[in-house]
């Protein structure tokens, strides 16, 4: 009895949004790989045309960009095949006509293992562009903390018909988070067709309440200000412990795949899993420094901004080794355009010297040097 | 294996110390559990106050001391002490319980034990991962733990941590936290040295749980703390070694002490809600905003209703002295230091009207951009699940309970603190509202107050309806 009406109820809530969100039916326009594959790439991001997919990947963001005047009509959803390698945010960003940009934010569950099967992230997006507006480029970025690498299938725009289009809200229904850098900041909210889930909930408890009332009502022929109370809370309550129920679904999803990622594996390994950035190397970077300098030298980043995030790793991660401005050995990672001058002793990158003389000290394979302060 | 034994006594030690404090200074106004779960956070909290001592006096870190003190105050608070496992006055409600409720609260159990299980598994297998905990909590707690102290020569480069800690003003408790449980496993484990939020997360629901069972019921109590348990953006600061949920932890145990001093007038309950306080004021600087929202709802409730003057006086010495007592001194320090009242960014810190993050160049002018933005965070989204709805529903359903009752000094305290935070975010702090960065975890460290109210507030609504 109280699953059905909770069915009915979803039934219901469905029917409605799905209603709402009724826009042209227009057939679908699709990019395949090998037309994404001749978008333009940004930033740090490479494009290679690999079977049916493209390989995207990027240091801290991958996005291609459409060539503009694309002129096509809206449709009520997008639809992304793809697949990344870790958990990452993306975004699919409409260019209008009128000049506005437009966007809806994907949350990507990534899989290590690449060569598994594609996952279809569907999202709505009657809510953004409007029926009378003209899409004329298109652009998917896939940002996030994590390293970037993805396999993408194809882009479409579609009108889905009532089945699949419930079926998508009920998939964003049960969407699970995932965690991130910043989730200590906020978590995912989930929504159905873009509406935020408790304003649903929130909905549904007081024309719940509503109903109840009139229900009562006619059954005894008087409602007094007490019952009222007592059932607009006891609704509100009772919404408060469904939404609560949904985002616990998250721990139960998040805890099978953190089992699995995490359970007996060494430090270093659980290290390189949890974190969200591209640290992978640089905690073997760090180990390197740890196990090859010697504990009473101080270290030092050569060639990086202060402040920039890897030198902040590096120096936590390469504790004991104190690092400091007044360092003995500097280290460098990414070392394409560094040129020691062995007989000044000067090392520079790309027209910028150190200001101090140093000396060969070590190498991490090609990846990164160890030089030592000559004093 | 080892590691765990460690562990529990690094939790243990302190929680002996911390029980034994509570029991001696509410003499009891608590049954046995709050007063363990109480004396968690006291303990804890001693521990920070020891490093600070010891690390300013230049005392090398190492157990020994710690250990020592923390024996001689357990000595001490229980010289006299008579031992009682029995409960104190309870005012609990009689319940008859059906087949139905049951049911419901075996789901609800399992559930909250669900949740614990989850938070305590990621604990201790997830590596600190939140670049807010390394930049603002690690780095310097694994700094000293390697370099033994707290770098006070103040020609020094790294000095209180600078060049691994970006704000030096910050108070040091969720270093102090994870560098006490490096000093027990002998070194900077990445994962277990966050053993300490899960505890909190806890004792935090342990507390919540006593505290309204005693006067709402287990009904209500269970209810309300399976809700307590669910707040997602709770949840993931359960396992991350972070700061705001011991703040959130201390903040509660003092409203609740608070609380039952103006059903009790027990002086010593004063006294531990002003302990909590200062606890609270050691984990982060927003623990002061809590010192100004009780010392204001104190003044409220007994303010020309106290016996005299004198009395009044008494009453306000119990709740504020603590507070100066633990947090005077860090301050000093502070001050004394040039670190200034905040952050430690020497003077840039207070940047009126225009957000610090933004730079110099932002214009200045009052943000009211925040208001609109923070009710969609608070009301749209799920960090908090249905809290602040529900929050503005009971509000004006209950309206006239409140006023009438004490419940009315709960909420000055909520709705003070909120005050003092938007303040913040209008003139200071912009982006940890308009980015979403800052301001659930400002409204986590006072979320259990908030439905510790309504929670008191429902269970009045409901039987009062009966």
């Amino acid at each position: 009895m109280m699953k059905s009406a909770i069915h009915g109820l979803f039934a219901a809530i469905l029917f409605v949004l799905c209603l709402s969100a009724e826009g042209l039916c227009s057939g679908p326009v699709e990019f395949r790989a090998a037309e994404l594959s001749r978008w333009t790439p940004q930033e740090t991001t490479s494009v290679a045309l690999v079977g049916g997919t493209i390989r995207l990947s990027g240091l801290t963001m991958a996005r291609i960009i459409s060539p503009a005047g694309l002129g096509i009509e809206p449709r009520g959803f997008v639809s992304v095949r793809l697949l990344t390698r870790n958990d990452n945010y993306g975004f699919i960003i409409f260019g209008l006509a009128d000049g506005r940009m437009v966007s809806k934010r994907l949350r990507l569950r990534g899989s290590h293992d690449l060569s598994e099967g594609l996952r279809e992230q569907s999202v709505y997006i009657g809510d953004i562009i409007g029926p009378s507006e003209r899409i004329e480029g298109v652009a998917l970025s896939i940002t996030g903390s994590r390293e970037i690498e993805a396999r993408v299938e194809s882009i479409r725009l579609f009108d889905p018909a009532f089945l699949e289009r419930a079926g998508i809200y009920w998939n964003g229904f049960w969407e699970p988070d995932f965690i991130d850098t910043w989730t200590i900041s906020y978590v995912t909210t989930p929504a159905i067709a873009s509406t935020p889930l408790p304003l649903i909930i929130f909905i549904a408890a007081i024309i719940a309440a509503f109903v109840i009332m009139l229900a009562v009502y006619i059954m005894k022929r008087s409602l007094t200000g007490k019952a009222v109370v007592r059932i607009v809370l006891g609704s509100l309550i009772a919404g408060w412990i469904a939404l609560s129920i949904r985002m616990d679904y998250n721990w139960l999803v998040i805890l099978s795949q953190e089992f699995t990622d995490l359970y007996g594996k060494a430090e270093a390994e659980r290290i390189k899993e949890a974190n969200n950035r591209d640290i992978d190397d640089f905690v073997d970077f760090a180990a390197y420094l740890r196990s090859t300098v010697p504990p009473d030298k101080k270290i030092s980043a050569a060639f990086r901004e202060k402040g920039n995030p890897l030198e902040t790793f590096v120096a936590y991660y390469a504790l004991p080794l104190i690092t400091s401005r007044d360092p003995d050995i500097v280290w460098v990672y990414g070392t394409a355009g560094l040129e020691l001058d062995q007989s000044t002793g000067t090392l520079s990158m790309n027209g910028e010297a150190l200001p101090y003389r140093v000396r060969q000290y070590a190498r991490y394979g090609d990846s990164a040097a160890l030089f030592e302060v000559i004093r | 294996m080892t590691d765990m034994l460690y562990l529990f006594l690094a939790i243990a030690l302190p929680t002996v110390a911390g029980t034994l404090l509570v029991a001696r200074v509410t003499s009891g106004s608590f049954g046995p559990a709050m007063r363990v779960f109480l004396g968690f956070g006291a303990g804890m909290g001693a521990v920070s106050y020891l490093f600070l001592i010891f690390g300013f006096v230049r005392v090398p870190f190492s157990l020994a001391p710690f250990i020592a003190a923390l024996v001689i105050v357990s000595a001490v608070l229980s010289y006299g002490l008579k031992f009682s496992f029995v409960a104190g006055p309870c005012e609990c409600v009689h319940e008859k319980s059906g087949i139905l409720w049951k049911i419901l609260s075996a789901i609800l159990v399992i559930l909250i034990i669900f949740k614990l299980a989850f938070v305590f598994f990621e604990a201790t297998h997830r590596p600190l991962y939140s670049w807010d905990t390394w930049t603002n909590w690690s780095a310097g707690a694994k700094l000293f733990f390697y370099e033994k102290g707290l770098l006070l020569d103040s020609s020094g480069e790294h000095f209180l941590g600078k060049g691994y800690r970006p704000f030096l003003g910050h108070p040091l408790h969720a270093t102090f936290m994870q560098l006490w449980g490096a000093l027990w496993l002998g070194r900077f484990d990445e994962t277990l040295v966050k053993l300490y939020a899960p505890f909190y997360f806890l004792s935090m629901l342990a507390v919540f749980y006593y505290a309204v069972k005693d006067e709402a019921g287990r009904k209500f109590a269970l209810v309300a703390t399976y809700l307590l348990s669910a707040i997602p953006i709770l949840t993931y600061h359960g396992q991350e070694g972070y700061a705001d949920l011991p703040l959130s932890f201390y903040s509660l145990a003092a409203v609740i002490c608070f609380w039952k001093f103006l059903s009790t007038g027990k002086k010593g309950l004063l006294v531990m809600a002003g302990t909590m306080l200062g606890f609270g004021v050691l984990t982060k600087n927003e623990g002061l905003f809590y010192v100004v929202a009780v010392g204001f709802a104190f003044i409220a409730a007994r303010f020309g209703r106290t016996q005299s003057k004198r009395e009044f006086l008494k009453e306000l010495a119990c709740l504020s002295l603590p507070v100066v007592m633990l947090a005077g001194p860090w301050f000093i320090a502070k001050l004394a230091m040039g670190l200034g009242f905040g952050h430690g960014l020497a003077g840039s810190e207070f940047n009126w009207l225009s957000d610090p993050l933004y730079g110099s160049d932002a214009p200045k002018r009052v943000h009211w951009e925040v208001i609109g933005k923070g009710l969609r965070e608070w009301m749209l989204t799920a960090n908090f699940n249905l809290m602040f709805p529900v929050l503005a529903a009971s509000l004006i359903l209950g309206i006239k309970e409140i006023l009438r009752s004490e419940l009315k000094y709960l909420y000055i305290i909520i709705f003070s603190v909120m005050a003092m935070f938007i303040f913040v975010y209008l003139t200071l702090e912009v982006t940890t509202v308009m980015d979403a960065t800052g301001i659930h975890r400002n409204t986590l460290t006072y979320a259990p107050i908030i439905l510790f109210a309504m929670t008191l507030l429902a269970s009045r609504l409901f039987r009062r309806s009966r």
